[in-house]
Parts: C-alpha cells; structure tokens; sequence
C-alpha cells in the first residue's frame, strides 16, 4: 500500500534539519483554506491572519518536539484542524461575557491579582533583561537550542564553531553566563 | 556526578525529564541538600521559559512579514474592514428597526387573532394511536388501513369559551364541550400529502400540525 503521508513526513523532516523554508511554504500554501474557514464563521481577515499564525507555531512547535513524527494526516489538514479548533475556543469565549462576572461580595480580588501580577511582569522584565545583558552570540544561540531546536551540529554550522562539541561546550557557557547574571539581578532588585 | 562542567546539561536533562534513574535521584537529593543548587535549578527553568516566549514571539514576527508580503490584500481589507465598521453599524440598525416594525406587526396581527388566546390548560391527557398512510384514506368505516406505528399525546380540554377547536404542534389539544374516556380517538397521518386527519367517534376531521394556532375542527370532506 502506497504510503499516503510520505510527502508530508518528509516535509517535518526538512523542518526539523532547519530548513527555514519549509514553514514559508507551508504558511503560503495552507493560509487560503484557514480564511476562508474563519471568514464563512463570523471572523475578519485580521481574525484568520491572527489565528493562523498561533496555529503555524503550534505545528511548528509540535513538529519540533517531535510530535509529529508519526503523522496520520496532511500537514494542511493538521494545519486546518488547530485552526479550526482555535477559532472555536475563540467564538465559545466571545459567548462568556466577562461582564457577567459576578465576585463575592468582601473581597478585595482586584487589589490582589494586581499585585501578583504586577509581581511576575516585574520578574518577566527582569528575565529580558538578563537575556538582553548576555548579548550575542548567545542569545542567539540559546533561542536556536531552547526554542528552534536545533541540534548541536546544525549550531555549529550556523556560528562557525569547529564541530558539535565547541558549539555544545558555548551553549553550556552561555547558559551558565545567564544564570549568574540572573543571580545577581536578583540580589541588587530582590533583597 | 554532578559538576559545574555538566550541570546545565544535568539541569536540561532534569527539566526534560530525560535523566536516567540514578541521575535523576542524585539530583533530587542535591535540590533537597543544596539551597543554591536549587536555585541554579529554578533559575535555568525560568530562562528557558523566557527564551521560549521570546522565539515564539521572533517566529510571529516572521510569520507576520511573510503574511503583508504574500497575502498584502489582507492588509487592505483590514482597513476596509475598519473603514466598513460604522456602514455595517448603520446596517445592522437599520436591519434590526427592519426586525422590529416586524415584530411588533406581528404581535399587532396576532394579538387580534382569537386563536393567541391561550384558554386554560387543565386538561385530559390521553395517548391515541398514530396511523401512517401512504396517501390511500381511510378504509371501512372510518378506520385507516395502515396499522399504528406510534403514538400521539393528546390533551382533551373542556369547559372553556371555545368549543370544538383544536391546536396542535407536538401536541394535540382539543377544545370540546363534552368528552368521554370511552370515546374513540386516533390520529392519521397521510405522509403523500402532509396532511392529518382526527377520528373523533368515526367521524373523521383535518388538523394542520405545526402552527399551534387555535382552529376550528373541521370536518374532512370524502
């Protein structure tokens, strides 16, 4: 029996060696269908556009921890079903009419998730900030391995290093780097 | 054994949940011992977090230059849809004062029908067989030659000022000034033409199904 989703498993393939068009292709390609989806379902343009790019990086996400290594399906209709589901969520919400929100009557609850969220805004700016101290290359190198995940090699390919494991020895440097300037934000903002 | 050369390879693998057994265990115990390892660790989950916010964020904004450069009609409508805001506003006002010149007609039209007088409900709830027809009528004497597949509720209601009146959607309701448990009552149904017929004591009377408006019974004519 002829393979079905042979095209479309080597498609994650080539998006996982970090083949940056992969993605461009598969944005370009899959986007007409998601439209004209959202536009038939009481959304704009604005609202496809919003929608599909969450999707494209929840399948991009996806593919690079490795879920979808076995798919069953096309990447255009994994690509429409995210969508299709987001949009749901998104017009099920639209129905809960914050307005309707009725709290018990005593509590202060706005004072308090100011305050705690006030709290982890400051700790977020903080953590960019430790980022943006470190500087490139490694920053850049950090977002490669923790976010696109790319493979020591591939690493090593981008920032001329020698071979995989100069590029392993400055992820591991550079993460380390982060850690102590992160430490010592803490003790000047924190205590 | 955990060492500052392989200690962020160590946290990953931690974070993961990649470590094996033993690793994992040491590792446990050295956050349990070790108050600054702990933290080392707490530290390189939060910078994880935060790299992952900022790639995904890096991606959208690819993604987002690759949409006005491929589908730049997008853009466009997007004003045009800001732009179509107060025209489909002043639509939707004029389509809604549409809808209520409507209906309030219809409360007017129907308010001045004798059949939206809800009488009292107080009723006799009886069960009557439901006959199927191809088209065919009745048989002899007045009884359907199908045979009864299903069931009608049927509320028999007297007393009221109307007489002789029915309504029916999912029920039957029939205004009657007298009314008997041994009288004989069946419903049928002819499925070629839409139509129903009552069967009152043999006589037989069509009733329209889905209005619920309150009609007079008729007789049906052979």
């Amino acid at each position: 029996m002829a393979d079905k989703y042979k095209n479309d498993r080597k498609l994650i393939d080539r998006l996982k060696k970090g083949d940056e068009k992969v993605l461009d292709e598969v944005y370009i390609k899959c986007y007409r269908q998601v439209r004209s989806f959202i536009l038939k379902n009481s959304g704009t343009a604005n609202d496809a556009e919003d929608v599909y790019q969450e999707s494209v990086i929840i399948l991009f996400e996806n593919a690079m921890k490795g879920k979808l290594d076995k798919i069953e399906a096309s990447v255009s209709t994994y690509l429409y079903k995210i969508a299709r589901n987001k949009w749901l969520y998104h017009l099920r919400r639209q129905n809960r009419n914050p307005e309707y929100l009725v709290d018990i009557q005593g509590i202060n609850f706005e004072s308090l998730e100011e305050s705690e969220e006030n709290t982890s805004l400051q700790w977020d700016e903080k953590l960019h900030q430790v980022l943006n101290k470190l500087g490139n290359p490694c920053r850049d190198i950090l977002l490669d391995f923790y976010y696109f995940r790319q493979s020591m090699e591939q690493i090593a390919q981008t920032f001329g290093y020698k071979d995989m494991n100069s590029a392993k020895s400055k992820k591991n440097k550079c993460m380390n780097r982060a850690r102590q300037i992160a430490r010592e934000i803490i003790k000047t903002d924190f205590t | 054994m955990i060492t500052e050369e392989n200690k962020t390879e160590i946290i990953d693998g931690y974070l993961n949940g990649t470590l094996d057994v033993d690793m994992l265990a040491e590792v446990e115990y050295k956050m349990r011992e070790d108050a600054d390892f702990k933290m080392e660790v707490e530290l390189q989950k939060a910078l994880v977090g935060q790299l992952q916010w900022e790639g995904r964020e890096k991606l959208r904004g690819h993604l987002k230059t690759l949409h006005k450069q491929n589908f730049p009609e997008d853009s466009t409508e997007s004003i045009g849809e800001d732009r179509n805001h107060s025209s489909r506003k002043l639509w939707l006002g004029m389509a809604a004062s549409v809808a209520l010149l409507f209906v309030a007609g219809l409360i007017f039209f129907l308010a001045n029908q004798k059949p939206t007088q809800r009488p009292a409900e107080n009723g006799m709830h009886v069960k009557v067989p439901l006959y199927t027809t191809e088209g065919n009528g009745l048989g002899f004497a007045g009884k359907p030659d199908a045979t009864a597949t299903d069931s009608i509720n049927v509320i028999v209601i007297s007393g009221t000022e109307y007489q002789h009146h029915y309504q029916f959607d999912d029920t039957l309701k029939l205004y009657l000034n007298q009314f008997s448990m041994a009288d004989e009552l069946s419903v049928t149904y002819d499925k070629a033409n839409n139509t129903y017929q009552l069967l009152w004591n043999n006589v037989s009377y069509e009733v329209d199904r889905g209005f619920g408006r309150l009609d007079m019974l008729k007789k049906s004519v052979d």
